[in-house]
């Protein structure tokens, strides 16, 4: 009995030894990187309940589910099942059922993406070079399943899309929508950090810059926007990042863009109007129309104007605030600049009528007149259209400041003869 | 027989081994191999075994999944939002407006803010009015504006119109949302003060910049009996012509007595008037009587109607026009103007269009096609918009055609010349 219990207490440790020794080892993990996992899991588990409580009905909470109904795949599952002639199949199958209007626009975007995707992941290049050779029923039918693999391929590597982009160039209709495809491969690129993005502006370069001006939805945690700012000055949408980025740290954005100033380099001077945007968004309208407008005399005298049009540029979408920014302007010249591109943008006329009315008449008539100037120096064609279209754009900035017949004259007679 | 060291030895081994068998289960279970993970069909459970078999999906299946996700990811906040207070969605919306992610076109939070104002104007719109009114300008108010135009109650249109002409931000300038608030109070001031008083909106909003671009637009529900010949006598029609009010009234117009409205508008504005007509929208039962009479014009007014299309597509680089050429010409019901609109096509090609309006052009007659496209010169825009284009590729894909038209070499030769820039 006595042996019998022995041996049971050998099996016992030999079974519970072979198991631990062969179960750590499986983890991969050593003694300390176990203690560290147990404690982050243990912090994880701890946070996720904390968020549960204090993200009970905020928008912290909304944001999460947001992200994650946009982000989870419901046929990812499905679609590796195919075999690859049977995705091909499916593929050519959907597309023509869009062609014959079977289908809703947004189900078929929907399905296509998710298929192109999936035939992407296995085939990369293969896949887009098959999708090349879909040209049945009509001239450019390829494109309703290369567009669907070509969005993977943006979204996973710029240079292949550039490449890409580069191969359809003759094809006009896909050329009109090669900015999306650039768009995406940046969105997506600032997404993963700075040294992707910045790679993918390189690489996509006058595909991009042809495209629309939008930022990225969304940048990386640890996004570094001093380095965008410096190695991509110029690309589209890095304006409203240079905003999004003051809207975050005002004193940071500001002293990177001092430095196109200080170096003189025309490359930046444009953003003081994103600088402005940004401060606004999170400070009170007021405060930060004074920070911005105070930035003014820090800029080197040949910089100025352009910047005071940067700030008229952004103002556009918030009219209700350039009678104050007119008022804060320190020097004349300042207003003057302000009031003639203030003039020129498509914005509520009476919020308009509103600023100039701050301003004495001699700087009023010196907007309009410097108006006239400009247009002048535009169009000298002479072509009788044009002509044409220079009063009528005169037409509205001297019906806003209620011109006499006499001013209106001297305003025309500065355009003269185009 | 053994000694009892042997034996516990022996059991010590067994059991050590079986141990460490049972330690290495968790990874087969958990983690897949390389090989696993290429070849996705391969079954590790009796629930995934099942799984597996079942029939793998149609494409029907596929679509069905994908519209049921696509209704879901309209709203998907929806469900969540049910069980909210107001109070509780006023706290997130101005939670919202401190956040710099209003900067970042696109962004989640705009999205989710959107939401959050749509299901407080379904609850309480005039408690979300009166907070969106009472919000800092700037890029958020901008955004979110775009949220309550897209969800003005249709029961309140002239306050909606009036509210746009005293906040014109309120829509984005060429947002469909604009056009929409501008008609469903144009509708209802048809309905309450009839054709003068329809004329003296359009009037102000005239003087006052706020009519809108053409574009698609839904049809108007008019009084009976409406008075189009009134409207149309006064200036404020005439001069708002080119907008998108005055265009869905003549298109009501059409709709409501076409002979009186088309005799108006070529006596008004001649046959080159009639391209501001049928270009903005479908072919709608108005626009096609309209399209179907040109067949029975003098060969000077289809002349004048096709070279005022040709200039204002021109413009638009003939952008997805092959489409609408080809609608017209159906329309026509007369084989030799079919042809004529068929050739606008032609017009296209010296705008980098070869390989979408080639096959328009197949549907002419072989005779009117070849002299067409030797006689073809450019018809360009006022504006000094739309670029000319002829790549090497349109050359080779025109050459295609030619040969396959059976066009000899020599004319071929012609034709190709005369589209290069």
């Amino acid at each position: 009995m006595r042996k019998l219990s022995i041996y049971i207490a050998l099996g016992c440790f030999g079974f519970g030894l072979g198991f631990v020794l062969t179960h750590s080892v499986n983890s991969g993990l050593s003694s300390h990187e176990k203690a560290r996992e147990l404690t982050r899991q243990t912090r994880e588990v701890a946070r996720f309940s904390a968020n549960a409580e204090t993200e009970r009905k905020g928008l912290d909470r909304l944001m999460r589910d947001w992200d994650l109904a946009k982000k989870k795949s419901d046929l990812r599952h499905e679609l590796e099942r195919l075999s690859l002639d049977e995705l091909r199949s499916e593929m050519v199958e959907i597309s023509k059922l869009k062609i014959s209007g079977d289908l809703q626009l947004e189900t078929y975007i929907h399905v296509m993406s998710e298929f192109g995707a999936e035939f992407y992941r296995r085939e990369g290049e293969d896949a887009l070079e098959w999708a090349m050779q879909q040209d049945g029923e009509w001239k450019g039918s390829y494109r309703g399943v290369l567009a669907p693999v070509l969005n993977e391929a943006a979204a996973t590597s710029p240079t292949i899309l550039k490449r890409w982009l580069d191969r359809l160039s003759e094809d006009v209709d896909f050329r009109a929508s090669a900015h999306q495809f650039s768009q995406l491969a940046m969105d997506r690129a600032a997404e993963r950090g700075t040294d992707d993005w910045i790679a993918a502006a390189k690489a996509l370069d006058n595909y991009w810059v042809a495209g629309s001006m939008a930022s990225a939805p969304f940048y990386s945690d640890d996004f570094d926007f001093s380095r965008m700012l410096k190695e991509v000055p110029e690309g589209p949408g890095v304006g409203d990042a240079v905003g999004y980025w003051a809207a975050q740290d005002k004193d940071a954005a500001w002293s990177s863009l001092k430095e196109f100033y200080d170096s003189k380099n025309p490359d930046g001077t444009f953003y003081l109007g994103a600088l402005w945007q940004g401060v606004a968004t999170t400070t009170e309208s007021q405060a930060a129309i004074g920070w911005t407008v105070s930035r003014l005399d820090l800029i080197p005298d040949e910089m100025r104007d352009m910047s005071v049009y940067s700030l008229i540029v952004a103002g556009a979408d918030r009219s209700e605030e350039f009678e104050p920014l007119l008022k804060s302007l320190p020097r004349e010249s300042d207003r003057i600049t302000a009031a003639q591109h203030m003039l020129e943008t498509q914005t509520n006329a009476k919020q308009l009528k509103l600023a100039m009315n701050s301003l004495p008449r001699q700087e009023q008539m010196a907007a309009v007149l410097s108006m006239a100037e400009s247009y002048r120096k535009s169009f000298q064609s002479g072509d009788e259209y044009q002509a044409a279209g220079i009063a009528k754009r005169l037409e509205k900035p001297m019906k806003i400041l209620e011109l006499s017949d006499e001013e209106k004259a001297q305003v025309m007679s500065r355009v003269g003869d185009p | 027989m053994a000694s009892p060291v042997k034996c516990g030895a022996i059991i010590f081994i067994v059991t050590l081994i079986v141990g460490a068998g049972m330690g290495l289960l968790p990874r087969s279970e958990g983690r897949s191999t390389k090989s696993q993970a290429t070849s996705k069909a391969r079954p590790t459970g009796s629930r995934d075994r099942s799984r597996e078999n079942r029939p793998r999906w149609s494409s029907e299946d596929f679509l069905k999944r994908a519209q049921d996700t696509v209704e879901a990811r309209a709203h998907p906040l929806a469900t969540e939002l049910a069980n909210w207070t107001d109070a509780e969605i006023e706290v997130a919306l101005n939670e919202t407006l401190s956040k710099p992610e209003w900067l970042l076109e696109g962004s989640p939070l705009s999205k989710v803010a959107f939401e959050l104002l749509t299901e407080w104007m379904k609850r309480d719109f005039d408690a979300a009015y009166a907070w969106f009114m009472g919000i800092q300008g700037g890029k958020a108010k901008n955004t979110l504006a775009g949220c309550l135009a897209a969800h003005w109650p249709k029961d309140r249109p002239a306050e909606g119109l009036a509210l746009l002409r005293i906040y014109p931000d309120l829509a984005t300038q060429f947002g469909w949302e604009r056009g929409q608030f501008s008609l469903r109070g144009l509708q209802d001031v048809a309905a309450k003060d009839g054709a003068m008083g329809v004329a003296q909106l359009l009037r102000e909003m005239k003087e006052e910049d706020q009519l809108n671009q053409p574009g698609y637009s839904e049809a108007l529900k008019l009084p009976d009996g409406f008075d189009f010949n009134a409207l149309a006598a006064t200036d404020a029609f005439k001069e708002g012509w080119g907008s998108l009010e005055v265009h869905r009234l003549m298109i009501e117009w059409l709709e409501t007595d076409k002979e009186t409205a088309l005799k108006w508008l070529l006596d008004s504005k001649g046959p080159a008037g009639v391209y501001d007509v049928i270009s903005h929208g479908g072919l709608s039962t108005a626009a096609s009587y309209v399209v179907g009479q040109i067949g029975t014009w003098s060969q000077s007014d289809r002349s004048e109607f096709l070279t005022a299309s040709a200039r204002k597509m021109s413009e638009m680089e003939y952008y997805r026009t092959a489409s609408q050429i080809s609608r017209w010409a159906k329309a026509t019901g007369n084989p030799v103007a079919a042809d004529e609109i068929r050739a606008l096509g032609i017009q296209g090609i010296f705008y980098g269009q070869a390989a979408n309006m080639l096959p328009l052009l197949n549907d002419m007659e072989q005779e009117r096609r070849v002299d067409a496209l030797l006689e073809a010169t450019p018809i360009a825009g006022n504006s000094g918009r739309g670029m000319r284009t002829f790549t090497e590729s349109d050359e080779a894909l025109f050459r295609k055609q030619l040969s396959e038209w059976e066009v000899p070499s020599e004319q071929a030769d012609e034709i190709i010349q005369r589209f290069k820039p």
